[in-house]
């Protein structure tokens, strides 16, 4: 308990993902999808609508919410993380994410700022309050688990468009709905899939599902996404995420909560020096 | 009061709520009130309209306010309820003289919503896929319960909550958020080579209390207090009490910039590098708590913020100078003398209440994120003079110089590499012949991280460091030449293992130090950290000699609540 000989990364290293989960939300706006009528390639047609979907999740300013992880084992031991979210969207750049952790208690008060650009990695920093000290950290971390949850990076971080090969492939009901289902290959060689399949309903692109492949084209983990609520008449937000690994058989529920579009935040919140106040 | 309006403007703080209110209602010539919400626990002040009687106004505002600039203004269908809202004279008086707005009902929602109204339109138990969690994905196809997407239908649940919130009695009024937390730590330290001076014990077991309080008022302005506590079985210098931060913050919006005050008793933290911390100044060293030189005593300060997209500039008026910590005749990590705190003596006729100044700008350009700082003071490192106390024992006696310190940092963040450089120059102190000496320091690094190792989803970090003072075998710290080696390995797994490593070796008196880490949590309240530091082959003319026999090991457990 002397500080650490050198600055802990028990978060930091993977924190970043977090800022992912934003993307992953399915967002979407209550606009009809834009889906050719034309027959067209099944790569074009995959493409537009990722490129639909991305559209629709803009405009929102802000947001704050809190996010609760209930990661649960084989044997059905839980773990609980909780934290909250706070978003600003920025002009012509990548949105501005805030997040301040609660739980696990020897992570209270860490704070993580993501500075998201459209052109080029992301600027991350990290606030440790022990020591009070922010500190920059890498952005290039995209595998692996965050804080022991069956989410990865790449599972959360905001799908750009540009990342993915697209392969449309049918459309099927899902429930009362119609869903789209696409096919997406990872171009980043980082990757720890080959492949995922992607479940989007035709009214508002709400993502529903996600099926993960692994580099051996098994299939890794489903990521199942349920109780969306339409926010500001316009964005339509999940409120539960689980994602089961089908290897390990471990799951993690992502619930978010205290949900406020356009909230009161202010820009300097946002800011490196800003961060040693977060709470 | 009640039914459909417009929000111009969200805030945490009442002042500016109003300040905004006031600005708009000029703008668009609309009467505005500010409604009070309740917004994860704490007050939110809403400028609202109070003249939008239905939907159709309402969102007419929300046009005509973004086309003047209010990009941010948003249609509330469920408005204000009457309870929430406190209304400026102008506004109160402009509502009694208009007509009673017929679309409106006395008593908050109005009795018919028709269109998109609740905030929030719920859409359950999707297709078919909900149910499959836990179930292979190839019979998706499954027919589930209608979804209830399209239909905006108000959740019910949603709308209680939101009442029970508004309806929530404000205890203290001035008091919108509170929070007592902290931790509290065993701890037991084992020297297990000899002493090498009459009176040290082979131990360091006792605990540390750490509370902190938190006050947050309406207007967003905030009081923090953490007091440090601890007791030590075996050295009685290490039983004390620090007050690490008690102080006041306020912070301000000025145009695009944002302004922050801290008033009080406070840590700051400069500087990148690990294996020092060359050009932090501004808090004393607690040296007492671990040999590192990392922890930090609490500061008694002015701390003024400024900052905006064009970075930060701070500056800084400190006074109340603290000593150095060191430990007693019982302790370990100490001279041969021990270092008497009562016969401290400063340069500075002031002494310990000499006004210091220090002032930073940092800035984030691309990948590289920097600072430059410069102190005006009295310096933290003291210079021991060889003394006689009142017993006639010899003893080492503090003496503080003023100098002056100007200082950078940089890092450069790429891919999975961090390069670091803390940089100082420093004029007026000692050197260790006690002759004034100006001189420069730096360490200059890098750090590199394996992410996934192998796979198994730890990361591996590696880390390399130089330390260089330009006084060398004049300096008076032991970074006058020494190379650090370490490595950070997170396993990043539900308890949060971590191992951290290193190696410090001098490059003139080839002494080496060892350090280990290794903590986990056990459950969510409690961890385990495990800690050894080795001193190895110090050499003679090392400043570090007289510790060559305290090696350590330390396992504490710390629960917090």
């Amino acid at each position: 308990m002397n500080g650490p000989l050198f600055t802990s990364c028990r978060i930091g290293c993977r924190i970043g993902c977090m800022a992912a989960l934003l993307g992953a939300v399915g967002l979407a706006a209550a606009a009809p999808p834009v889906l050719a009528g034309e027959p067209e390639s099944a790569e074009n047609r995959g493409l537009a609508i990722a490129r639909d979907a991305r559209e629709r999740k803009q405009g929102f300013e802000s947001f704050t919410a809190s996010q609760t992880m209930l990661l649960r084992n084989r044997q059905g031991r839980e773990s609980r993380r909780h934290l909250r979210v706070k978003v600003l969207e920025t002009e012509g750049d990548g949105d501005r994410s805030l997040f301040v952790f609660d739980e696990p208690r020897d992570v209270r008060g860490t704070a993580f700022l993501v500075h998201g650009h459209k052109d080029g990695p992301d600027d991350q920093w990290l606030y440790l309050p022990a020591l009070k000290r922010v500190k920059r950290i890498n952005s290039a971390n995209r595998s692996g688990s965050f804080m022991g949850s069956e989410f990865a990076y790449e599972d959360m971080t905001p799908p750009e468009v540009e990342q993915f090969h697209y392969q449309y492939l049918r459309d099927e009901a899902c429930g009362e709905l119609t869903c789209t289902v696409v096919e997406r290959t990872p171009l980043d060689p980082r990757s720890g899939y080959r492949r995922q399949i992607v479940w989007q309903d035709t009214d508002e692109l709400r993502l529903w599902k996600v099926e993960y492949y692994d580099q051996r084209d098994d299939l890794l983990k489903t990521l199942v996404v349920r109780d969306y609520e339409l926010y500001v008449d316009r964005y339509w937000h999940a409120a539960e995420m689980t994602m089961v690994n089908h290897l390990t058989g471990k799951s993690t529920m992502l619930s978010w909560s205290d949900y406020e579009f356009r909230a009161a935040v202010t820009p300097g919140e946002f800011l490196p020096t800003g961060l040693r106040r977060a709470r | 009061m009640a039914g459909a309006a417009a929000v111009l403007g969200s805030f945490r703080s009442h002042d500016n709520a109003m300040h905004e209110q006031d600005r708009i209602a000029r703008l668009l010539d609309v009467p505005l009130a500010v409604a009070t919400v309740d917004s994860d626990g704490r007050p939110l002040y809403r400028v609202v309209s109070t003249d939008t009687p239905d939907e159709a106004a309402a969102r007419a505002l929300v046009a005509q306010a973004r086309e003047v600039g209010i990009a941010g203004a948003w249609y509330w269908a469920q408005g204000p309820q009457p309870a929430q809202v406190a209304m400026t004279p102008k506004a109160r008086r402009e509502i009694a003289e208009a007509p009673a707005p017929e679309a409106v009902t006395p008593q908050g929602r109005p009795e018919v919503t028709d269109g998109p109204a609740p905030d929030a339109v719920t859409a359950r138990s999707l297709p078919g896929v909900a149910q499959e969690t836990e179930e292979a994905p190839a019979s998706h196809r499954r027919q589930s319960p209608p979804p209830r997407v399209p239909a905006p239908a108000v959740d019910a649940s949603a709308m209680r909550h939101e009442e029970e919130r508004s309806a929530q009695p404000h205890v203290e009024p001035w008091l919108a958020f509170h929070e007592f937390t902290g931790d509290i730590s065993l701890e037991g330290r084992w020297y297990p080579d000899a002493a090498g001076y009459p009176g040290q014990r082979s131990h360091a077991t006792g605990f540390v209390l750490r509370p902190e309080l938190y006050l947050e008022d309406r207007a967003g302005r905030s009081l923090t207090v953490r007091p440090f506590f601890r007791y030590d079985a075996a050295d009685a210098k290490r039983t004390y009490a620090d007050l690490h931060e008690a102080y006041a913050l306020l912070v301000g919006q000025w145009g695009a910039n944002e302004w922050e005050l801290r008033l009080g008793v406070d840590r700051v933290f400069w500087g990148v590098t690990e294996s020092q911390h060359l050009v932090d100044i501004v808090n004393q060293v607690d040296l007492i708590e671990h040999p590192n030189e990392k922890a930090r005593l609490g500061q008694l300060m002015a701390h003024l913020t400024w900052a905006g997209g064009w970075g930060a500039f701070e500056l800084f008026g400190i006074t109340g100078h603290r000593g150095r910590t060191f430990s007693g005749r019982h302790g370990r990590l100490r001279l041969p003398l021990l270092i008497d705190r009562d016969a401290t003596t400063y340069e500075s006729g002031a002494k310990k209440w000499r006004v210091d100044v220090a002032a930073r700008y940092s800035g984030t350009v691309g990948a590289l994120d920097f600072g430059i700082s410069a102190f005006d003071g009295t310096s933290r490192e003291p210079f021991l003079l060889p003394a006689i106390d009142r017993a006639g024992r010899p003893i080492l006696a503090p003496h503080y110089r003023t100098i002056r310190q100007f200082g950078l940092d940089a890092q450069l963040t790429t891919g999975s590499w961090q390069y670091k450089l803390e940089a100082i120059r420093r004029i007026g102190a000692y050197n260790i012949l006690g002759r004034e000496e100006a001189y420069s320091a730096f360490v200059a690094g890098g750090e590199y991280t394996l992410y996934s190792l192998f796979g198994s989803g730890a990361d591996l970090g590696l880390l390399s460091e130089w330390n260089y003072d330009g006084r060398r075998k004049r300096a008076t710290n032991r970074f006058q030449n020494d190379l650090f080696f370490g490595s950070r390995l997170a396993f990043n797994d539900e308890r949060g293992t971590e191992l951290i490593g290193g190696v410090l070796t001098d490059l003139d008196y080839h002494s080496r130090f060892v350090y280990l880490e290794l903590s986990r949590r056990l459950r969510d309240n409690w961890s385990l950290q495990f800690e050894t530091v080795l001193m190895l082959n110090v050499g003679e003319a090392d400043l570090l000699y007289a510790l060559r026999r305290d090696s350590f090991v330390e396992l504490d457990l710390v629960y917090r609540f």
